[in-house]
């Protein structure tokens, strides 16, 4: 998948996320959002950690742009 | 602390903590992303459209300044939060060439390598960016320089002062007292 040079930043400033996983949730679109930008947020659980991690993929629907381990997303609530 | 910011995707990452001890995010603000350690500690605070939230216009003048008068020069250092005097501490010139660049009333020769030592200030004081660091590194004349540590800082600015006219004659390192590094 394409990546943003920020998202490779991300992956340096967070390195407990694999890069697999996000490209999975970003395939999966389990639970997204497009927000007002254009910009599509998605949610998946990774077992390895036992947390949710949300990816952002920018306005072309293809580009990774940032990952987070989102703990207080808990499936479909906030 | 160290300031990164991706111009093609607006992403804004200002790190100051060890990536290591890296434990969760939390969503502070809508865009705005705090990394956390597994005691709370903060590490990192990101922008995820920072365009959306600052004049990223300002930062980018911040992390690569164009300094070709005195009042680019005095928007500068007011951005940076300093005085003369302490630009001139910093950079190892007298506060008041300072202050009569910042009036125009000596050219600033060869602002280019004013603009490098105003760098490598940045990159000293919040952080060195990666493309910060390529640009030091790689000059238009492909001079290779140093990373930008104070060893380096004071050899730009050795370079900087050997190019100011003052008072309408050349000042060269040969009408300055040596000074062992």
């Amino acid at each position: 998948m394409k990546t943003t040079e920020h998202f490779e930043r991300i992956l340096r400033q967070r390195p407990q996320i694999k890069r697999e996983w996000c490209e999975r949730i970003a395939n999966q679109r389990s639970f997204a959002e497009t927000m007002p930008s254009g910009r599509i947020r998605c949610w998946g659980w990774v077992e390895e950690i036992k947390h949710y991690v949300r990816v952002v993929i920018l306005e072309d629907g293809e580009t990774l742009h940032t990952a987070m381990i989102d703990s207080k997303f808990k499936g479909g609530s906030r | 602390m160290r300031l990164q910011y991706d111009d093609s995707s607006r992403g804004l990452l200002i790190s100051f903590g060890d990536p290591k001890r890296y434990s969760e995010s939390r969503e502070v603000a809508d865009g705005v992303v705090v990394d956390f350690d597994a005691k709370g500690k903060p590490l990192a605070i990101e922008l995820e459209d920072a365009d959306a939230i600052i004049d990223t216009n300002a930062l980018l003048q911040l992390l690569q300044p164009r300094i070709d008068n005195g009042d680019a020069l005095r928007s500068f250092r007011e951005r940076l939060g300093m005085t003369q005097q302490q630009l001139g501490d910093a950079l190892e010139i007298p506060r008041n060439t300072i202050a009569r660049w910042e009036r125009d009333e000596l050219p600033i020769e060869k602002s280019r390598l004013l603009e490098l030592a105003l760098r490598a200030l940045v990159a000293v004081v919040p952080g060195v960016d990666a493309k910060l660091e390529k640009h030091l590194t790689t000059t238009k004349k492909s001079r290779v320089v140093s990373p930008p540590t104070t060893v380096y800082h004071s050899a730009v600015t050795g370079r900087l002062l050997d190019s100011v006219h003052v008072g309408g004659r050349r000042r060269t390192a040969d009408r300055r007292p040596s000074k062992k590094r």
